[in-house]
């Protein structure tokens, strides 16, 4: 490819043609410092149109900071209008890639741009790789999905708001439904298992019920927990969970409750701790006694020995419970 | 069964079974040196399941034609024996273990009969009493369409008091059994389903009624026959749906016929889950109150599948009283609370289907 050097007139830059972009950061401030500072380091590279039009292929920030910095004219790299848009958005990718990792976003552009020219995901794959690209045809079915998520939600994705593994399942969203849920995570900050959990959860009751995402959402009254200024942001989240989790699991939920209220009857003290079996399948009971010497040791015993006297202590075991 | 592509195992391209399977599907077929080649045609696809279903592969089997049932650790299993005569489904029931269980996915019908007439002969020779069955890693009678096999094995049963032949369908091809010399060494079985189910969540499968039909002229023939509510699939309405089934069973088929009934709760690998919420957008079927069982599938709550038993089993006991019950991978506390027993009153799960098969097929 033929590149020459040159100086051009900023203003015959058009930085609204995207047709290169990859790169998704607008921010323009610490480039001030440094082309103020030290100048232009690397000049960008522009292909030319016509008419003393040109396009940029690379360094889209750099043009802009020029541009608010108040320069008349910048120095580039110029590609002829002959070369072929593959070359150029390899050259677009390789320039951004070999340079910095590409956040998810940048990748997903950048995929999106090659699957033009490249169908095959298998080659695909091998000339992604050639340009700084370690994306794999497993990954490269991801980085389409979410291509199509709108622009908000790229915009915290790219900022690491909203994790790339949570961005997939909002992508199979309606928009509305994607925004509602994304606020639940940007607003309380739930760990990836516990974001996993409110999705799969919310999920699972609109396709049960044959409702909306959205009117799982405002059927939880999430909005209002969200806003609660009582509970700390633990405590929402936690009290969304058990709302969703009574919808899609109401026996399992009703059970639990049920075997608190047994337990709570028996009035174990801290020092022993009844372990149910897990999810209540099988009859595996086992206990944790705590003490520090004789005396409390003794004092284990003398509850264990009375635990035969409790009828709820038989329940338990039997995992038989009627509704209080 | 509608097959568009035919592999075969360069292995077996003379065997006569090979020939036979040709003529009747006559469509084009590709031979292959080994199973990669036809694996490696999987290994980017999208539709695994979908491709696996349309692509048959010829081939022998290079393993043991006789296999015990894998059964699963901490649940009873009722150590039933496997004939692996091939493997996946044309039909498409949403919650099919066999779409997660073969990697690939791809119908595989293994023509080296001679091996599997010897693998008989042994077993025969032990004189243990047996239940083996074909429908573990397929359906039993798929495979009429294309090869004539269940005469044959019925055939070879019927000459032997020790084993006991099951093949198992949710088909409806049993023209070419009704005829066969069977000295009632093989059970006929079919999977039940409520209306709803078979309808949302068994693609390609006969009908409810076919199916008794079905059973009921199997039955005309002599056959003993056998039925699985597997998987029983709770959702609202489901118990009075499963009681119009139970009632239909014995409308159309003689308790005392019957020799037993197997239940199984639906359970599934968790990896099941997603390719059924891809492949069946419509079904609710994994949506139900699962928690994770103590042999890492999916089930349904324990409380849940125990008040559900206890409903299915007051069903059957009120038309069937004295017809076999048994649960397929349920532990003892289960059986306790839904049946009153657990299976080691009666000498064990296997001890309870072999005497039932002794009673009706006169096994020894």
């Amino acid at each position: 490819m033929q590149i020459t050097s040159g100086v051009v007139e900023i203003n015959h830059i058009d930085l609204n043609d995207t047709t290169f972009k990859i790169s998704t950061d607008i921010s323009l401030e610490n480039l001030f410092g440094s082309i103020e500072n030290v100048g232009l380091i690397t000049p960008p590279i522009v292909q030319y149109i016509a008419d003393n039009r040109f396009i940029v292929v690379s360094g889209f920030r750099r043009v802009a900071a020029c541009r608010a910095l108040g320069w008349q004219s910048v120095d580039v790299r110029v590609v002829k209008e002959t070369q072929i848009d593959l070359q150029l958005l390899k050259l677009a990718i390789a320039d951004n890639a070999l340079n910095r990792q590409l956040n998810v976003i940048e990748q997903s552009v950048s995929i999106s741009k090659l699957s033009s020219f490249f169908h095959d995901e298998s080659l695909l794959s091998r000339e992604s790789q050639k340009l700084g690209l370690n994306v794999n045809p497993k990954l490269i079915k991801k980085l389409r999905k979410i291509n199509f998520v709108n622009n908000a939600l790229k915009e915290k994705i790219s900022a690491g708001i909203i994790p790339f593994s949570i961005g997939l399942e909002l992508a199979d969203m309606k928009q509305s439904e994607a925004i509602a849920i994304s606020q639940i995570i940007e607003k309380l900050h739930p760990t990836l298992n516990h974001q996993k959990e409110i999705i799969r959860l919310v999920k699972e009751i609109s396709r049960l019920n044959n409702v909306t995402i959205s009117d799982v959402i405002n059927d939880c009254n999430v909005t209002d927990v969200i806003s609660n200024p009582d509970f700390d942001r633990n405590q929402k989240i936690k009290k969304i969970r058990r709302y969703l989790k009574q919808i899609r699991y109401p026996e399992i939920v009703r059970f639990e409750t049920n075997y608190l209220a047994c337990l709570q009857q028996i009035k174990l003290p801290d020092s022993i701790h009844l372990n149910p079996p897990a999810e209540f399948e099988g009859n595996n009971f086992s206990m944790n006694l705590h003490f520090q010497n004789m005396m409390q040791f003794n004092a284990v015993i003398d509850v264990l020995n009375e635990l035969h006297n409790f009828p709820d202590f038989a329940k338990i075991l039997e995992k038989e419970f009627e509704d209080n | 069964m509608k097959i568009t592509d035919l592999y075969i195992d360069k292995e077996v391209v003379a065997f006569d079974e090979t020939k036979v399977i040709c003529e009747r599907l006559n469509i084009p077929f590709q031979v292959v040196d080994s199973s990669e080649d036809v694996y490696a045609l999987f290994s980017n696809e999208d539709f695994p399941v979908e491709k696996g279903k349309k692509t048959l592969f010829l081939t022998k089997n290079k393993g043991k034609f006789i296999r015990e049932c894998p059964g699963t650790d901490h649940y009873t299993c009722c150590n039933y024996m496997i004939l692996h005569i091939g493997t996946f489904c044309t039909m498409d029931c949403s919650y099919c273990i066999l779409q997660s269980y073969f990697h690939p996915p791809l119908l595989q019908f293994y023509v080296n009969h001679k091996d599997l007439d010897e693998s008989l002969d042994h077993l025969f020779l032990q004189k243990k009493l047996t239940r083996i069955g074909t429908g573990e890693f397929t359906d039993s009678l798929i495979w009429e369409e294309i090869f004539p096999f269940a005469e044959k094995l019925i055939k070879k049963f019927s000459t032997q008091t020790h084993a006991v032949l099951e093949l198992k369908s949710k088909t409806v091809n049993i023209d070419s059994l009704l005829n066969v010399d069977h000295n009632r060494k093989t059970i006929l079985s079919w999977s039940l389903n409520t209306e709803r189910i078979l309808k949302s969540e068994e693609k390609k499968t006969a009908g409810i009624q076919a199916r008794l039909s079905a059973a009921a002229k199997c039955e005309e023939m002599g056959y003993p026959l056998a039925f699985h509510f597997d998987p029983l699939v709770i959702y609202p309405g489901s118990e009075g749906e499963y009681k119009k089934v139970i009632k239909r069973l014995f409308t159309n088929i003689s308790a005392e016929n019957i020799v037993w009934i197997s239940l199984g709760s639906f359970r599934f690998m968790p990896g099941l889950k997603s390719i059924i919420e891809q492949r069946f957008s419509e079904s609710k079927i994994v949506y139900g109150e699962f928690v994770k069982g103590l042999d890492g599938k999916m089930r349904y709550f324990q409380p849940l599948r125990i008040r559900f038993y206890k409903k299915i089993i007051s069903y059957i006991r009120e038309l069937a009283p004295e017809v076999t019950i048994y649960f397929c991978m349920e532990d003892d506390e289960v059986w306790f609370k839904s049946m009153g027993f657990v299976p080691s009153d009666f000498g064990g799960m296997p001890r309870i289907l072999d005497e039932s098969a002794s009673r009706h097929c006169g096994i020894s």
